[in-house]
């Protein structure tokens, strides 16, 4: 059952490609949904069963056995996977539904449903593997689909240089795990996930020579793992992927860059938490690197005009939370977390495709304004998101997000509590930037042309059918889940597949902490919203006079701290350069002329001095026959 | 004494051999074949072996030598033009030739020949016992020899089948045209009437 | 006694032979067919005792596995380019009931050779194998270039008779006996090896590297590949290289295998030259069947460097080689023999190009086939040719490894070249082709097979190993 539910994507993909000449876009599209909603009523049902089974891991076929090194196809039944493989076909099923409405007007909607299709094998495959190598190669079908997905419309040079862009980036971080998986194989002989959880402990004081410098190897290990998750959950250094990846159409933000794919590093971060609970300096470094993305992430977004950027640098932001969850060894939490983010996080670019395709493809929120009585469904879902995302109490994000900072400031460390201040101030952008939208999109007088006020409709009931559902979970998820994630009923559970530090996990602790500090997001967030109420709706006027004065900050966030800029004036200029260097005077000249080229002229002439010595006289060969003979017999009289 | 003579014949026959490929007269060339072979034959009596020498004549001297002369003589082949390269090549050739003779000698020299003890066939002994080598050959030909005499009659009927199938002409003697002789038929090779 | 291969099949020749004397003059199919289940039947004899030694006819043959395998490789040669013959009607020249007649005794004396346990058993099968390739290349009367190949072939073949019987001669002169067993005990008695012998195996190597086309030995290749019927150069190609190589083995393992130090450094220069000058010598050729030509040579270089060291793993490597290597030629040759424009033969590698627009399966097997003559993975060409580098790595011939490394580069770049051809160049003149489906699936079959061996090469590493192994055990 569980087997069927990871490998329908697949065959939902093959038929897509196979029929795509001979049946309908509709009919394709129509047939992968079905499919799609049957693998989640499958994985749903061996989800409810999970207890029954219990763990267990499905072995397909050996893969590579060579020497000592052996790895299978096999899939991993417990229960974070199966958990996680209900998520990922569920919102996949309603962004397959989604899709058919939103691209209904496309003429490669087809092979568009393949590649959903394609990419939901390849996270499944990811997030069920129970070895590395068969994850890494998920990890890089992800990549693959998503570069397809966001170049999806090829025709726009934009898309293309995004694709490439998100590709190269991820790149970066694939190499850090590949190096990972190299060390790890060398430190513990194998790529089975369950083994290395069972070694973790015994190597727990190895290390590692490189280069006559000794190395703690599990921390070399989660390093270099947490190298790769920030490529693919685009944090700090490696993000700038995340927002030109907006270029693809939207299902496709809303699936892979906010619900799934970036969310794998910090699946894998919480698949391998007992490797990095071992490494102090590991959780640490995931511990800054996360507040950094949060703060950066979320002060960027409020710059933002276009209103998918915005969502994208917010998921940037919510991811910066997660990974601070695991730099404070709350892994369930950022597990937590990480689901209610996907439901919410799905809903909001759902909502925004829903405006943008409303909108007639406008994506500049000052271009918008006043829709909230010509597309309510729309709004009130977007609504729904966005509190779901500030966390406000009894939405989804409340419970998630609020546990997380609680955490962190309960973890009585220096670094925690500037962690828990940096989680605050995030809140606060975090209001800021979802009511600026709010207001901006639905509220303010509208400034779009008239052609496309005249145009503006609401979307057809297939768009607004996953709205309504993924609206249901953003409200209700949290409340009725976490205490799945939090207290002693599950963790007996939870502890056999990840670390769960036990005197962290009573509920007690989390109801004893100072009331003041309890409530100070809430405090924080209603402050936020009474200021974005103020600036953005009230004393709009005087923004831009506030702009002006403070023209060195506004534009260092509008750019969004100079990072691109700086990529492009260090590495990409160095890389050109070098690059150009190489090309012209050591590939061209020399290594062409003496290489490939000088090599290749060289062959060719000797083949040409062969071919005439086939003269075609018969006494020639005999000739050459004779002399053969003899340089045969003197090399043995006179050498040998 | 035989020693001499073995040495005198073949002389006689490496010089006759030469003179065979370098005569301009293909008759001549052919003569001087057939005296090549009377001196093998000759070598091989010299070693007591007369039916062997008998054969030779009669065989090759007999027939294939005639029927070459009748075939030189029937294509009326005069003087052959193929020494135009010979100057060129012959340093080379001498110097090969050279090399070959002298790695020979070397060979030889540095190996005396011992007696053979395990030979399957005693020649010295059956000569003393039986008086007739042509008896000899006969009966070891169709006893232990036997398949190697079946194969070669293999190799002779063979080579019957083959004289018939590169010989016999084929039966198109009416006067249609060969469609693919007419496809081969190149532009350059059309007379053009006006 | 009649149930030993050679004998049944000549006494099976002969019975066709007869029966073709009342065969109507446009019934030779009838012949083909005869001549098919004759190889069929002798098929049969030939598995029934492959693991079976004997001595017989007075020590001249034997039957052993190792020949028994051969012989079997050689009919199914046979057998294929017989059912060429019958399916593919292109040369009216070959349409005579001779032709299979004569495919026949050279079968006959191909299975003659790999048995030979004698010098002069040897030699007499050799010469009734040559004289009837020598037939069967100028077959084509009509075709003046067979012609000529026909008597180039004649003429070195004579002159490979005549070193030959040199070197058997000096051979007997020293030890007495023209026997394999008793040269081989000759060996072993002796305290050094006299320089005379070797000389006498060298004019038996030079000979025997006449027939397989080795270089420098390889000058009439070319021409002749060119010049007889497509369908003789198929035989000429796969079968005769086969007994020659099974020959070659076994004159140099079984009597000569004490002085492999002296032998293995001939069989060094000769594949070093031959597959410099089979990967060299093609690169500027246009005609595909020359082209062929040249890439025997460079596979027989390959082929007989899995010779130098001698060992029963070379052997085995070789024995999967000639399999895996008949498997491309004949389906490589199956393609020439169909290529026709106009109702006229071309084999011009021009005539190849845009094949893949017209004939998409064709073109896509013939590329498997071309790829796997490059040895490219994962295809068949790629085990065997991994197979002969390993063993010649591990006798630390490390030097010929690397020559052959670069001779497959160079080769790899022909066969891509016409790859190219068909996939990429647009047609200059359509190619009436194939147009027998039997041809199309024969043709299928052998890509799929060079293209499938990769699933299960330990069944034929099991089989020739077992196989060679009769040939160390008789020692």
């Amino acid at each position: 059952m569980f087997f069927l539910s990871i490998f329908i994507p697949l065959i939902s993909y093959l038929f897509c490609v196979i029929f795509k000449s001979y049946l309908s876009g509709k009919q394709i599209s129509l047939i992968s949904c079905g499919l799609l909603s049957i693998a989640t009523t499958l994985s749903l049902i061996s989800f409810y069963f999970f207890h029954i089974n219990g763990d267990s891991v499905v072995l397909i076929s050996n893969w590579i056995s060579s020497g000592s090194f052996s790895v299978d196809w096999s899939i991993n039944f417990n229960l974070l996977s199966c958990s996680m493989v209900l998520m990922v076909n569920f919102v996949s099923t309603l962004i397959h539904i989604y899709s058919v409405g939103y691209m209904n007007k496309d003429p490669k909607r087809s092979t568009f449903m393949g590649y959903l299709g394609l990419f939901t094998f390849f996270m499944l495959l990811l997030v069920s593997s129970n070895n590395l190598l068969q994850l890494f190669l998920g990890w890089e079908g992800v990549g693959l689909t998503s570069y397809l997905l966001i170049g999806f419309w090829n025709y726009k040079n934009s898309a293309n240089d995004a694709a490439i862009k998100a590709f190269v980036v991820n790149r970066i971080g694939d190499f850090g795990l590949l190096l990972a998986i190299f060390t790890i194989f060398v430190v513990f002989g194998t790529l089975n996930i369950n083994e290395i959880m069972i070694l973790v402990n015994s190597y727990s004081d190895s290390y590692f020579n490189f280069l006559g410098i000794k190395i703690h190897s599990i921390t070399l290990i989660s390093v270099l793992l947490f190298i790769g998750c920030m490529g693919k959950s685009a944090q700090f250094g490696l993000h700038t992927w995340l927002p030109d990846a907006m270029e693809g159409p939207t299902p496709v933000s809303a699936l892979i860059h906010a619900a799934t794919m970036v969310t794998a590093g910090v699946f894998l971060l919480i698949l391998m938490s007992p490797l990095i609970e071992v490494s102090e300096f590991a959780s640490k470094l995931i511990l800054i690197v996360g507040s950094l993305t949060c703060i950066f992430a979320a002060s960027v977004a409020i710059f933002q005009n276009d209103i998918k950027k915005i969502i994208a640098y917010s998921t940037c932001s919510q991811l910066g939370y997660m990974f601070m969850a695991v730099g404070a060894s709350a892994y369930s939490l950022a597990y937590f977390h990480l689901i209610s983010h996907a439901f919410f996080k799905a809903l909001l670019f759902l909502g925004a495709g829903s405006v943008i395709h409303s909108m007639s493809d406008e994506q500049n929120i000052k271009n918008m304004g006043g829709l909230y009585n010509k597309i309510p469904l729309t709004y009130l879902t977007m609504i729904i998101g966005s509190l779901s995302l500030i966390g406000v109490p009894f939405f989804s994000g409340y419970f998630s997000k609020d546990l997380i900072l609680e955490t962190l400031f309960l973890r009585d460390s220096e670094l925690s509590s500037y962690a828990f201040l940096t989680g605050l101030l995030a809140v606060l952008f975090t209001t800021l930037y979802s009511l600026r939208l709010i207001i901006y999109v639905f509220h303010r007088k509208s400034m779009a042309d008239e052609k496309v006020v005249a145009h503006i409709h609401e979307s057809p009931f297939i768009m607004t059918f996953p709205l309504i559902v993924l609206s249901i979970f953003a409200i209700f998820f949290g409340m009725f889940s976490n205490s799945y994630f939090i207290g002693s009923d599950y963790l007996s559970v939870w502890s056999e597949i990840i670390f769960v530090d036990k005197s962290f996990n009573e509920n007690f602790i989390y109801e004893n902490m100072p009331i003041f500090y309890k409530k100070l997001p809430l405090i924080i967030i209603i402050c936020g919203i009474i200021i974005s109420y103020l600036i953005y709706f009230s004393f709009d006027k005087f923004l831009p006079v506030i702009k002006n004065r403070l023209r060195i900050v506004h534009n260092f966030f509008k750019n969004k701290w100079y990072i691109d800029e700086i990529y492009k004036k260090t590495f990409v200029f160095l890389a050109f350069y070098l690059g150009k260097g190489f090309w012209k005077s050591v590939d061209r000249d020399l290594i062409d002329n003496l290489g490939p080229n000088g090599m290749s002229k060289f062959v060719s002439s000797i083949g040409l001095i062969v071919s005439k010595m086939q003269s075609g006289y018969l006494y020639h060969y005999v000739l050459s026959i004779i002399i053969g003979l003899t340089l045969l017999i003197s090399l043995y009289t006179y050498i040998f | 004494m035989t020693i001499y003579f073995f040495y005198f014949f073949s002389f006689l026959i490496i010089s006759s051999s030469i003179l065979v490929i370098s005569s301009n007269n293909a008759v001549h060339s052919v003569l001087y074949l057939i005296f090549t072979f009377f001196n093998s034959a000759i070598l091989f009596l010299l070693m007591n072996a007369e039916f062997l020498a008998m054969t030779i004549v009669i065989v090759y001297v007999g027939a294939i030598a005639v029927l070459f002369l009748f075939v030189v003589m029937m294509l009326n082949i005069t003087e052959s033009e193929i020494k135009e390269g010979f100057l060129k090549y012959f340093p080379f050739g001498l110097i090969l030739i050279a090399i070959f003779i002298s790695e020979l000698f070397l060979v030889f020299n540095f190996q005396n020949f011992p007696i053979p003890e395990n030979v399957k066939i005693n020649v010295n002994e059956a000569m003393l016992t039986e008086s007739s080598n042509t008896k000899l050959i006969g009966l070891f030909l169709y006893t232990d020899y036997f398949i190697i005499f079946q194969i070669s009659g293999f190799i002779l009927l063979l080579a019957m089948i083959g004289a018939i199938v590169l010989a016999q002409s084929d039966e198109r003697k009416l006067k249609s045209t060969s469609s693919i002789n007419q496809k081969k038929v190149r532009k350059k090779d059309i007379i053009k009437l006006n | 006694m009649i149930y030993i291969p050679e004998v049944f099949m000549s006494i099976g020749f002969l019975i066709i032979l007869i029966i073709s004397v009342f065969v109507k003059k446009n019934q030779n199919i009838v012949l083909g067919y005869l001549s098919l289940l004759l190889i069929f039947l002798t098929q049969f004899f030939v598995l029934k005792d492959i693991f079976l030694f004997e001595e017989i006819f007075n020590n001249f043959f034997v039957i052993d596995s190792f020949g028994s395998f051969l012989k079997s490789v050689i009919l199914i040669c046979a057998g294929f380019v017989i059912y060429f013959y019958i399916i593919v009607k292109n040369d009216s020249s070959l349409n005579r009931s001779e032709f299979s007649m004569i495919i026949l005794i050279s079968i006959i004396g191909m299975m003659l050779m790999v048995s030979s346990n004698d010098l002069l058993s040897l030699f007499v099968s050799i010469e009734l194998q040559s004289l009837a390739l020598y037939i069967l290349v100028s077959f084509s009367k009509e075709d003046f270039n067979s012609s000529e190949a026909g008597v180039k072939y004649f003429v070195i073949g004579s002159l490979s008779t005549c070193i030959f019987l040199f070197g058997s001669s000096l051979i007997y002169g020293l030890v007495g006996s023209t026997n394999f067993s008793e040269i081989s005990q000759f060996m072993s008695d002796q305290y050094s090896v006299p320089l005379l012998l070797v000389v006498g195996l060298i004019f038996i190597l030079v000979s025997l590297s006449l027939k397989i086309s080795a270089a420098p030995f390889h000058m009439w290749t070319p021409d002749v590949y060119q010049g007889s019927p497509s369908l003789v150069t198929a035989f000429l190609s796969t079968a005769p290289k086969v007994a020659v190589f099974g020959v070659l083995i076994r004159v140099l393992v079984y009597p000569f295998g004490e002085i492999i130090v002296d032998w293995g450094k001939i069989l060094v220069i000769l594949s070093i030259f031959s597959m410099l000058i089979g990967s060299l010598g093609a690169l500027r050729q246009d005609d595909l069947k020359r082209l062929m030509a040249y890439s025997t040579i460079n596979h027989i270089g390959f082929i007989l460097m899995g010779l130098v060291p001698g060992s029963e793993d070379g052997i085995t490597a070789i024995c999967i080689y000639l399999i895996f290597y008949i498997t491309m030629n004949l389906g490589v040759f199956l393609f020439i023999l169909n290529m026709k424009r106009d109702q006229l033969n071309v084999t011009k590698i021009k005539d190849l190009s845009g094949l893949y627009k017209t004939e998409p399966l064709i073109a896509g097997c013939l590329a498997l086939l071309f790829f796997s003559m490059a040895g490219i993975p994962p295809l068949a060409g790629f085990i065997s040719k991994l197979l002969i580098l390993n063993i010649v790595i591990d006798n630390n011939l490390f030097f010929l490894a690397i020559i052959a490394v670069i001779t497959s580069v160079i080769s790899a770049f022909y066969y891509i070249r016409l790859v190219k051809s068909m996939f990429f160049d647009s047609p200059t003149e359509e190619l009436d082709l194939l147009t027998n489906s039997q041809s199309k699936l024969l043709l299928s079959i052998f890509g799929l097979f060079n293209l499938s061996v990769i699933f299960y090469p330990q069944f034929f590493l099991n089989l020739c190993a077992s196989i060679t192994l009769s040939l160390f055990a008789l020692r």
